[in-house]
């Protein structure tokens, strides 16, 4: 088994950071001050990853192939597949007593005293879409459609008004059922597709032509017809948004392939390799937007998906599931280090100490290995948070030592508890909220906040 | 550039009514009172108050096309709707299975930028065109202005709201003033006939009643 220690950490992997750090960056005027003054990234590892790769691992001299008929646990670390590495018969990654995390946890582990790792949480669904929406809203969907906004939504609408663009996802879903326009996320694909987006249309018009446009399209607006339909009632929004969005000149905080030194350092730093777009695409990209995107006073939440394809129900889980989530957990490890090089707003704290991130996925897999050497879908999750007033260093929760199974934890203390509740997202959006101030339930979800999550519930 | 301000704001006055109304408020219910033996019949119809919806991805592209016989495309040719669908929320069937059909700002952003990008090769491709063979320019010159040639210009518009819209307009109605008042207004701010009716397509393309239903 590895063991982390703080040398890790301060030995390597800030290289750079001070030059991103220096960056000039825009600021929104009237940002909140004060220490309920929090932002958001959600890292979506998209597919449904194996906790026991990563954040719930378990022991391979316990957890036999010889006892799974009392276990139902294959750990399956020695069916693993990995030409970049060898893997020692215990190949977890202890970083303190209580702390243990699989073999994939990647530079996360590096963090530790900066996480707080919640496990045995129950998502109720075994479908993509279903445990996806699960977390993102905190409500079970109905069918495939979700009954609340998503978490995401709520917060940008609570804090992010003053924002240009409050609520930012990038290959993530969002939902707006019932808070203002503003809050609604702007969804691009990747980086190129923002970079579009915030810039002015090749034309030949020139600006005085273009407003004549938006004036009749704005008259247009105020028709009855437009005034009782819900859908152009947005639309006009939305279109006045899109001139106020490339008015604000943000496109050039975004352009990572750019050859400047700014620029370089962050694709040093992220691990962009490279400037064409298939780079600009990869999720080391998205993690340099989201960081960007927060830091530049841009959005006031941020959602990413750093990791995809981890859906292996075959023997594809042998060789790409660990990989693929290692890479997305170093895109957070990654999101960490450039947030605590970045000083916020003068006040002589880090980004890091205002902002919260999240790592989540629609569920975990099945405890066994199946047939075909792969694992299929299970309903017991966890999820690791980091950074603003989160415990870190703290294992919040536990799965069963019988099938990974959920388990009721106290949401006060976070210990193990029979007598306690299963932990479910909505938990902890309610906790992460009850951090900004928030402390009552604007989601509907109708659960105690899980302040085990919090230094200073 | 101060010297345009004042017109502008002058022809901004002119800015003119509402299209015809699609709904007129409610149905007054008629009540009948049922004796026993009568049959009860079919209930009577609420008013119409379904909400828009807009057209999805493939809808629009095609649109478009149909509309100005371009696509937009990059510099290899390939289609930007494509190039975009992801952002643009078009199902996967991976990691979504309902396309995102909301009139969003990304949605907004991409749809004037293909209606820039097409209108002006609509405009150029149809100066170049025999008269007879003309999609856009049918019934209009470049040239015309409403100052000096309002019926030609009139008539174009009520053509371009059929061609765009799908909406017949008769002669002198008031829907025509917004589009009259557009034509008149980018040509004087543009001081160029030709991107006058290059804002005229603009504007029809990212107005709703191109993209919603």
């Amino acid at each position: 088994m590895t063991t982390w220690t703080r040398r890790g950490l301060l030995g390597g992997g800030l290289v750079g950071l001070g030059a991103i750090g220096l960056g000039l960056h825009r600021f929104p005027v009237a940002l909140a001050t004060g220490e309920g003054d929090r932002y958001f990234i959600f890292c979506y590892f998209s597919g449904g990853w194996d906790i026991v790769l990563g954040l719930d691992p378990r022991d391979p001299a316990v957890f036999t192939d010889d006892v799974v008929g009392d276990t139902r646990i294959n750990v399956g670390y020695d069916r693993l597949v990995d030409n970049d590495r060898e893997f020692s018969e215990d190949p977890r990654v202890q970083v303190s007593d209580d702390m243990i995390f699989g073999p994939y946890i990647g530079d996360l582990a590096l963090h530790w005293e900066d996480l707080a790792v919640v496990r045995g949480m129950s998502m109720e669904t075994l479908a993509h879409g279903g445990g996806r929406r699960r977390f993102l809203t905190g409500k079970s969907t109905s069918g495939n459609s979700v009954r609340g906004s998503a978490a995401p939504t709520h917060m940008a609408a609570l804090f992010g008004r003053d924002n240009d663009i409050p609520n930012l996802a990038v290959n993530v879903e969002s939902f707006n059922l019932d808070q203002p326009a503003f809050a609604s996320a702007l969804r691009v694909a990747g980086v190129p597709d923002l970079l579009q987006a915030l810039r002015p249309a090749n034309t030949v018009l020139n600006e005085d032509a273009k407003r004549q446009i938006a004036q009749l399209l704005a008259d247009a607006a105020t028709c009855p017809d437009a005034q009782r339909s819900r859908l152009l009632r947005e639309a006009e929004a939305a279109r006045a948004g899109v001139d106020e969005l490339i008015q604000a000149g943000l496109d050039a905080q975004f352009d990572f392939g750019d050859s400047g030194a700014g620029m370089e350092a962050v694709r040093a730093h992220y691990g962009i390799t490279g400037t064409n777009d298939g780079a600009l695409r990869s999720v080391e990209a998205q993690g340099a937007l989201a960081v960007t995107a927060i830091t530049a006073g841009m959005s006031r939440c941020v959602s990413v998906r750093v990791a995809g394809g981890l859906d292996t129900h075959r023997g594809n889980w042998a060789t790409d599931q660990g990989p693929r989530q290692e890479r997305g957990f170093n895109v957070m490890a990654r999101m960490i280090e450039d947030l605590k090089a970045r000083e916020y707003r003068q006040t002589g704290t880090s980004w890091f100490d205002h902002t919260t991130i999240v790592g989540f996925s629609e569920f975990s897999r099945t405890s066994r290995i199946n047939g075909n050497g792969g694992r299929d879908h299970a309903l017991t999750n966890a999820c690791v948070v980091a950074g603003g007033n989160i415990n870190g260093g703290k294992v919040i929760g536990r799965s069963s030592d019988v099938g990974l199974a959920p388990f009721p934890a106290d949401l006060a203390t976070g210990l193990p508890d029979e007598d306690g509740e299963v932990i479910h997202p909505e938990h902890i959006h309610r906790a992460l909220l009850q951090d900004a101030g928030i402390t009552e339930d604007v989601m509907d979800v109708r659960v105690n906040p899980l302040t085990a999550l919090l230094r200073d519930p | 550039m101060a010297r345009l301000v004042l017109p502008v704001l002058a022809f901004a006055l002119l800015l003119p009514a509402c299209a015809a109304e699609e709904s007129s408020g409610p149905v007054p219910v008629t009540t009948t009172v049922l004796g026993e033996g009568d049959v009860v019949g079919a209930q009577p119809l609420e008013p119409d108050d379904r909400d828009r919806r807009r057209l999805d991805l493939d809808q629009i592209n095609a649109s478009i096309r149909a509309a100005t016989g371009f696509g937009w495309v990059d510099d290899d040719g390939d289609d930007r709707f494509v190039q975009l669908a992801a952002t643009l929320g078009k199902a996967d069937y991976r990691n979504n299975t309902v396309e995102d059909r909301s009139a969003s700002l990304v949605f907004q952003k991409f749809l004037g930028d293909a209606a820039h990008s097409v209108c002006g090769k609509l405009v150029q491709n149809d100066l170049g065109r025999p008269s007879a063979d003309r999609i856009f320019f049918v019934h209009a010159g470049v040239d015309d202005l409403v100052s000096t040639a309002p019926e030609a210009v009139e008539a174009n518009i009520r053509h371009l709201l059929l061609r765009f819209h799908s909406r017949v307009v008769e002669v002198g109605s008031d829907e025509l003033e917004p589009w009259m008042w557009l034509h008149e207004s980018a040509g004087f701010v543009s001081a160029n006939p030709r991107l006058a009716w290059n804002a005229v397509c603009v504007g029809l393309i990212t107005h709703p009643d191109f993209y919603s239903y």
